[in-house]
């Protein structure tokens, strides 16, 4: 439980600027599975904003392998995807086209 | 006195003896410490951490590129994953942060902050999720050796003659090993078909399955013999012992010399009975084994270790190229390549939970619950078939009805195929596993609309005396000279020689020096083993007289115990021109 919060933390203390957000829902028929979401944390990880997912009220770092996996995404759920920070809308832009491609990796 | 030292029993998995120094691989980590750190010792213990962490990195990314090799390139893919691991700012920056402001050691932290994770994982309803925890364990695990400085960073890190001693090994593990180093396993799970065992025979290291209590009696550094064909484990033993054993394993190995000189030689009784000897195979780097022990070709090819290695499905280029290099490496001779048979022991783990798994969702019945996952493999099958020397098997058909679905399957892959201008064996050779009792008692109707029949018997024993072939505590019941084994056995070789359809036996049975007189007597024409076992098996044919096997196998059926027919058989066992039975099966 305590680990939950703790990732929640490390997802939500940004700059306090506005955050930029949008809802995306999962195509891959595997789900956000190992190699999918090692590719979005990569893609993540390229970018200075904080990047978090939420889903089911549950946020994680969107730039940690062991956050993304957390949330057990199976084909068709929704999680939003949060940005704040610099280069924002960017990485928003990059996160989404992710999702939207079928990740069929 | 040597009685006096202690001695392990268990089931005797693979052949030969081995003398070295015990490695005890634990996946329950060595003791933990908390240890304060001064604060000006705190950058120098952050250093360390990430120098463990970028030796791990460093470990990842070698095993990934040996495994390329030797197995198949995606299977190396799953070590990126545990790369990712070491890589996330949730694991690495979180045990940094914590070491500064708690002023403690970092496998102390490391430990706590992987042990928080795992934790939430292992409440994820999703089995799928849940169970990726076996993966960042492995990560927390190579990490903490790292730390620790045990010399357990992984099993590759050994020298000399090394004793492998485990609960159990999983495919992850065994894709691990360094062969040149381990010279024996000792696991305390699994029967004489276990995942271990299979290994073992295949990379030829003998091995003792089924102990319970290894890992908890052997400690490391310890000396152990392993007697691979008793099943006997002796730990620290005496001076005498040792020179004991030596001396019987120069005597083997000069044996295996010889035994080889059989190698360019037929399958031939005395009285001209050809019988082909093949190989059971399970990985590609066995291959070596298979052209060194003088195998007439590839009598099983198991496909499961392509989906056991990876988070995902194989695709069909993968499986084609897989399967390809088998055929021709074998070539002119045959593969049999055994469609996908997961289920019971060798559940992955994205397949359902199921409360009885041998008696579940395996073999072809997940295969025709999943048509696009199984039209997948038969079409990199019927590809790999072009130059001709792929034969194809289904394993735990039931009855004439799956058969049916199983080839009305095959014939859409290999029209769609040809449709698309993809070249295939237009005619392969198609065959199934009779493995469970109502396809051995229906084996004449099934005989009519396949090319030929393998016996599997590690599940036909098991599914007709009803006894789990990997619980160690019932290992006595699971018996191949059983009557009712053999009568099955009998009537499923009748069945096929009736409809003129060749017949193989495929199981452990085949590499049993009695039961393969009883089997050669019954008339079957193909035994498949591990390659070990090829020349044994070899010299015992070549000493036997078919037409007296023949006679006196059809007695034996008619006695009612397995003991009174082993008792009945053993005078008529040859002693083969190297005399091995008396020496490898005491």
């Amino acid at each position: 439980m305590s680990r939950r919060h703790e990732a929640c933390h490390a997802g939500m203390i940004g700059s306090g600027g506005d955050l930029i957000r949008k809802t995306v829902s999962v195509k891959n028929r595997k789900g956000l599975h190992m190699r999918p979401a090692e590719q979005l944390v990569r893609t993540a990880s390229r970018f200075k904003s904080e990047v978090t997912l939420v889903k089911d009220d549950i946020p994680v770092n969107g730039k940690s392998i062991l956050g993304v996996m957390m949330l057990a995404a199976e084909h068709g759920s929704s999680i939003t995807v949060e940005i704040d920070g610099p280069d924002e809308t960017d990485a928003l832009k990059a996160i989404t086209d992710m999702f939207d491609q079928d990740q069929e990796a | 006195m040597s009685e006096e030292r202690r001695v392990l029993k268990g089931i005797p998995a693979s052949p030969g003896i081995a003398i070295g120094r015990a490695l005890v691989y634990n996946r329950r980590f060595a003791a933990i410490y908390q240890r304060p750190i001064p604060a000006d010792g705190v950058e120098a213990e952050i250093r360390r951490f990430r120098t463990a962490v970028d030796e791990a990195l460093d470990d990842l990314t070698q095993l990934q590129r040996r495994i390329a090799v030797d197995f198949d390139q995606d299977v190396g893919k799953i070590f990126r994953a545990h790369q990712a691991v070491l890589e996330d700012p949730e694991v690495v920056d979180v045990t940094i942060v914590r070491i500064r402001r708690e002023l403690t050691n970092a496998e102390y932290i490391f430990d706590d902050v992987m042990r928080g994770w795992i934790a939430n994982y292992s409440s994820i309803e999703n089995p799928f999720f849940r169970e990726r925890t076996a993966d960042f364990e492995d990560v927390h695990y190579r990490v903490l050796a790292k730390l620790t400085g045990s010399a357990q960073s992984g099993i590759e890190a050994t020298d000399g003659e090394i004793v492998l001693v485990a609960h159990s090994l999983s495919p992850s593990d065994t894709a691990e090993l360094d062969r040149d180093a381990v010279c024996g396993f000792i696991t305390d799970a699994g029967g004489q078909t276990s995942h271990t065992a299979i290994v073992a025979r295949g990379l030829a290291v003998p091995a003792v399955v089924g102990t319970n209590i290894a890992t908890q009696a052997i400690s490391d550094g310890m000396m152990i013999i392993i007697d691979g064909n008793s099943g006997m484990v002796h730990l620290d033993p005496d001076a005498d012992t040792i020179a004991r054993y030596r001396e019987t394993k120069s005597q083997l190995s000069v044996l295996e010399h010889e035994l080889q000189e059989l190698h360019d030689l037929p399958a031939e009784t005395r009285d001209g009975r050809r019988i082909e000897l093949s190989a059971n195979i399970e990985l590609p780097a066995e291959l070596d084994d298979v052209l060194n022990h003088g195998a007439d070709g590839i009598g099983l090819y198991r496909t499961e270790f392509l989906y056991l290695v990876r988070n995902e499905l194989p695709s069909e280029e993968d499986q084609t190229r897989t399967y390809q290099r088998i055929a021709r490496r074998m070539a002119p001779n045959h593969v049999i390549i055994r469609t996908l048979d997961l289920g019971a022991d060798k559940m992955p783990k994205q397949m359902p939970d199921e409360a009885n798994p041998a008696l579940g969702q395996r073999g072809i019945r997940l295969c025709l619950n999943r048509p696009e996952m199984f039209k997948v493999q038969l079409r990199a099958i019927l590809r790999a078939g072009a130059e001709g020397n792929v034969r194809l098997m289904f394993p735990m058909i039931s009855g004439l009805q799956e058969l049916r679905r199983a080839k009305a399957l095959l014939e859409e892959a290999r029209n769609e195929l040809l449709e698309d201008g993809v070249p295939v064996d237009p005619s392969m050779s198609t065959g199934i596993m009779v493995e469970i009792p109502s396809a051995a008692l229906t084996a004449h109707d099934l005989a009519k609309e396949v090319d030929f029949f393998s016996i599997g018997t590690n599940d036909l024993i098991q599914y007709t005396v009803a006894a789990d072939r990997g619980n160690p505590s019932i290992a006595s019941l699971y018996n191949p000279c059983h009557p009712a084994v053999l009568r099955l056995v009998a009537s499923v070789i009748d069945a096929a020689h009736d409809n003129n359809i060749w017949v193989g036996v495929c199981g452990a049975m085949a590499a049993h020096p009695l039961a393969a007189c009883i089997l050669l007597g019954l008339g079957v024409d193909e035994l498949s083993m591990s390659p070990i076992d090829i020349p044994e098996i070899k010299s015992l044919i070549r000493s036997a007289e078919y037409h007296e096997l023949k006679t006196i196998t059809r007695e034996a059926l008619d006695l009612s115990t397995s003991e009174e027919i082993m008792r009945f058989m053993k005078p008529y066992q040859p002693k083969t021109e190297l005399d091995v039975s008396d020496m490898l099966r005491i």
